[in-house]
């Protein structure tokens, strides 16, 4: 049986109102108009600061004091702000200091930004060439070098942006046919080919991000172990500046696999996430 | 056309050329057959003789038997190809009439063809009173009732090609589905008990056809491989298998339940004349018993693991020339015939001088493959000892041992040491000494001097919540454009759907101007307004033209959607009420204009809510 005495009437009061709009609505666009404002003027606070110390790094790079000048860099890059040139600057100061590990690094962060920078890609290319020992890779089909050529070409954004233009242009597409009446036949094709355009897109967008994820670059020379214990068997070495895909982590150690697919142990320390 | 009409003779004429040069290449061979072996007095059978490969030039002679005459029919040929192979086979049929009840056998033919005399196997046939065979249950694909039992008809048996294995041998067991004359449908693969046996997988079914005691039959045969695990004697099957049988549906009076009663229920055939139906039948073979022997213990070797067969053995190593703690590949790989599964491959311990790591062992194609890394730990060691394996042959009742190795090894003192390197890189390709910056005259290029905009560096575009918000907000924006696009186009296109949307909305200024009406007390354009209003509602709502609605059509539309009596009440005192106002010049007060105008309202409320 249901117990009725727990049924109690509320009186429902009527929202405040300020000039026919409800108080708490006007709180919030003020909140929201502060919170925009704050963080617009911290960000132009922050980054005139940034470019001091970019520039004061520039400087120590110029009267080749590089130790100086990765010092100031990394102190913008520990802000959490950058951008490519400052990653292409500390690739530059690294490779002066004659750390190409590290040096490789950096312009590897930077290709993500400036992807098709000129002055970037030759250094990268030129420290590439200064590795000991040249990178194995897989063998790849002609199709997986044209669409890997044509993913390093873009940034994640710039994949993103486009992704969101293919999605706009269906749209637009389809609503034009039905506007002005095209045929059938010229609808469905349009939007087809938008259609295919975005997720081919939206394809590439998916491998970039998997093949970017967990990419790290040796930056000393390290034996690589069959196991994750000190004294374990040298599978095989790697010098600096090669690139490894960290599959899992053990401790101090982490399970690598090189870019030809050979898998092994190696201690934290010697690779750093790009 | 002519031209056309002679291409296709030459072609006909090229491909019977073609048939007969093949018919003639192929094998020959002669057999004769019955369609049932029993049958009652006053039906018939049908002999056939076959001839493959060749034809002889007139049709054979029967010898004569004592109660059966036998009337020739006529010749048939057919000419298969399957694969590019063709077969021709040439057909006598007679027709047989006993002339008495009994057991009658009809001797060997024997028939001269191509310089070869030909016999075929002596058939016998049981005539049995008509009678006596309808009571016993009896099939035939012609309809017609005779003394064969569907168990001749259609059964399954189980074969293997001795009685007696080793524990661990391969025996291949064959499976047969006889079929004469029945159609079936959906056979699928035969079903037997599998304790103390390893299983192979069925291989590729095979179909033929073969004459068993005179009868010709088609056969489904399935092989597969059985292993057994342990000695004694053994029992293979019973078989069973499950397919779908295909029957004309009006043959039920053919199946008489005392033995079928579990294929056919009598519901079953009711219904349908003259359809085919299907009924899903389970056959079953009789047990095949086998003996199982155990290994003998005579000249076993130690290392003999379980492999009972017949095997070749291949052992390698590489490379044959390391430096101290690099890895050499051992690789071994067994095939041949045999429970693979139960084979145990050598392989080196760790004791022997080497550093040892567990083998990787795969199957593929028949064969086993290990592959073990071993490293040597000295550079005193020259070679990696020999392997062997042992497997028991059943056919020469004997153990035997192959031996491969052992292979020599050169191992260098480890002077690298120190200096880089990497395994499994040839060290030949790699540059000797990287050229330096001054030889080549090149160096980075100079660093970036305007920083350009600084933004945060965990922030990725598709992550974050601006950009999953447009998206979203985009979606929204496209559905719902569509969603408009289209309702506008059924306005456009859909009148009825058109006049049911725009129906309240003039009703609703309707009932405003008969409310003015109302207030002012005027009685005449107060009741115009009401029926404009609810003739142009009604005729809206129900598609149908202003001035076809009367009470006749609204009542029919009403009783098609279902409507509450009271408001086709409603409805016709309504128009009764503006009829009698506008046309008879009826007095009428306030009260009751009041009552008409809520009658509408309830109305218009009614079927907007019914109507929706």
């Amino acid at each position: 049986m249901m117990n009725y005495d727990l049924i109690y009437n509320f009186e429902i009061l009527p929202p405040q109102k300020f000039c026919g709009v409800r108080m708490a609505h006007i709180m919030f666009f003020c909140m929201a108009f502060l919170f925009c404002f704050s963080s617009l003027a911290f960000a132009q606070v922050k980054e005139s600061d940034l470019t001091v110390q970019f520039q004061e790094a520039g400087i120590s790079y110029k009267v080749k004091d590089y130790k100086k000048a990765i010092q100031k860099y990394e102190g913008i890059v520990k802000t959490g702000w950058g951008n490519g040139a400052l990653f292409y600057n500390l690739g530059n100061s690294y490779f002066k200091d004659n750390q190409l590990g590290k040096a490789i690094l950096n312009y590897e962060r930077a290709r993500r930004l400036i992807p098709r920078d000129p002055d970037l890609n030759s250094n990268y290319r030129y420290a590439i060439s200064r590795m000991k020992t040249p990178e194995s890779f897989l063998p790849q089909s002609f199709l997986g070098r044209l669409m890997n050529h044509y993913t390093d070409f873009f940034t994640l954004n710039e994949l993103t942006s486009m992704m969101f233009f293919f999605f706009f242009l269906t749209g637009i597409y389809y609503f034009l046919g039905l506007f002005f009446r095209w045929p059938p036949k010229v609808q469905i094709c349009g939007i087809l080919l938008c259609c295919s355009l975005l997720f081919l897109h939206g394809f590439i967008l998916m491998d970039k991000i998997k093949r970017q994820k967990n990419l790290a670059v040796v930056l000393i020379n390290t034996s690589t172990k069959f196991e994750p214990i000190p004294g374990a068997t040298t599978h095989f070495e790697m010098p600096p500046g090669w690139k490894v895909k960290i599959l899992t982590k053990e401790g101090d150690w982490l399970k690598v696999k090189r870019l030809d697919g050979k898998v092994g142990w190696l201690k934290a320390s010697a690779v750093e996430r790009i | 056309m002519k031209f056309l009409r002679t291409l296709i003779f030459i072609f006909l004429v090229s491909f019977l050329h073609f048939v007969s040069v093949v018919s003639y290449a192929e094998d020959l061979s002669f057999e004769a057959s019955v369609n049932i072996n029993k049958v009652p007095l006053g039906e018939t059978v049908q002999l056939t003789l076959t001839f493959k490969g060749a034809k002889p030039d007139h049709p054979p002679e029967i010898p004569p038997v004592e109660g059966i005459e036998a009337r020739y029919l006529g010749p048939s040929t057919s000419i298969t190809i399957i694969n590019g192979q063709s077969s021709t086979r040439r057909s006598y049929i007679f027709t047989l009439f006993p002339q008495k009840t009994g057991k009658f056998r009809i001797h060997p033919i024997s028939v001269q063809l191509a310089g070869k005399t030909f016999v075929s196997q002596p058939i016998d046939i049981e005539v049995v009173d008509s009678h006596a065979s309808a009571l016993s249950p009896s099939v035939n694909d012609q309809g017609s009732s005779t003394g064969t039992s569907i168990k001749d008809r259609i059964f399954l048996t189980i074969e293997t090609p001795r009685k007696e294995f080793y524990e661990n041998e391969k025996i291949p067991l064959t499976i047969k589905l006889y079929i004469n004359g029945l159609a079936l449908q959906d056979v699928q693969y035969p079903q037997f008990s599998r304790e103390g046996l390893t299983v192979d997988d069925f291989s590729q079914t095979k179909q033929y056809e073969q004459v068993v005691g005179g009868i010709r039959y088609q056969v489904v045969e399935f092989t597969t491989n059985v292993y057994s695990t342990r000695t004694g004697d053994l029992k293979l099957g019973p078989a069973t298998l499950v397919c779908n049988f295909v029957f004309r549906n009006n043959d039920q009076r053919r199946f008489p339940s005392s033995d079928f009663d579990h294929f056919f229920d009598d519901d079953f055939f009711s219904g349908f004349l003259n359809s085919y139906q299907k009924r899903t039948i389970t056959l079953s073979s009789v047990d095949l018993p086998v003996k199982i022997l155990p290994l003998p213990q005579e000249g076993k070797p130690n290392n003999f693991s379980k492999a009972v067969g017949k095997f070749s053995f291949e052992a390698s190593a590489s490379p044959s020339e390391v430096a101290v703690g690099d890895p050499v590949t051992l690789k071994m790989s067994v095939q041949g015939e045999g429970n693979l599964q139960a084979v145990t491959l050598p392989f080196l311990k760790a004791e022997e001088g080497f550093k040892t790591y567990d083998p990787q062992i795969k199957e593929e194609n028949g064969t086993k493959i290990l592959e073990q890394v071993i490293i040597p730990k000295t550079d005193q060691t020259t070679e990696i000892p020999a392997l062997s394996f042992a497997y028991f042959d059943p056919e020469t009742k004997a153990y035997q041992t192959i031996v491969r190795g052992p292979f020599p090894l050169k191992v260098k003192k480890d002077e690298t040491k120190d200096e880089f390197k990497v395994v499994g890189f040839n060290q030949t390709k790699a540059p000797k000494s990287p050229p330096s910056v001054e030889e080549l005259g090149r160096d980075i290029l100079f660093i970036k001097e305007q920083p350009g905009k600084f933004s945060r560096l965990d922030t990725r575009l598709y992550r974050s919540p601006f950009f999953i918000l447009s998206w979203f907000l985009l979606s929204l924006v496209w559905v719902g454009l569509a969603v408009f696009c289209n309702w506008k186009k059924r306005i456009r296109t859909d009148m009825g759907y058109a006049r049911r949307l725009q129906a309240p909305k003039k009703a609703r200024r309707g009932m405003e101007a008969a409310q003015d009406f109302l207030k002012v007390d005027q009685p005449k354009e107060f009741y115009d307004t009401v029926y404009k209003t609810l003739q142009e509602y009604l005729g809206d709502k129900f598609h149908l033209p202003s001035a076809g609605v009367t009470l006749e059509t609204i009542g029919e539309e009403f009783r098609k959607c279902q409507m509450d009596k009271d408001i086709l009440e409603k409805v016709t005192a309504v128009f009764h009420q503006c009829d009698m106002v506008r046309y008879a010049s009826f007095k009428i007060n306030i009260g009751q204009m009041t009552e008409n105008f809520q009658q509408l309202r309830e109305i218009i409320d009614y079927l907007e809510r019914k109507l929706r």
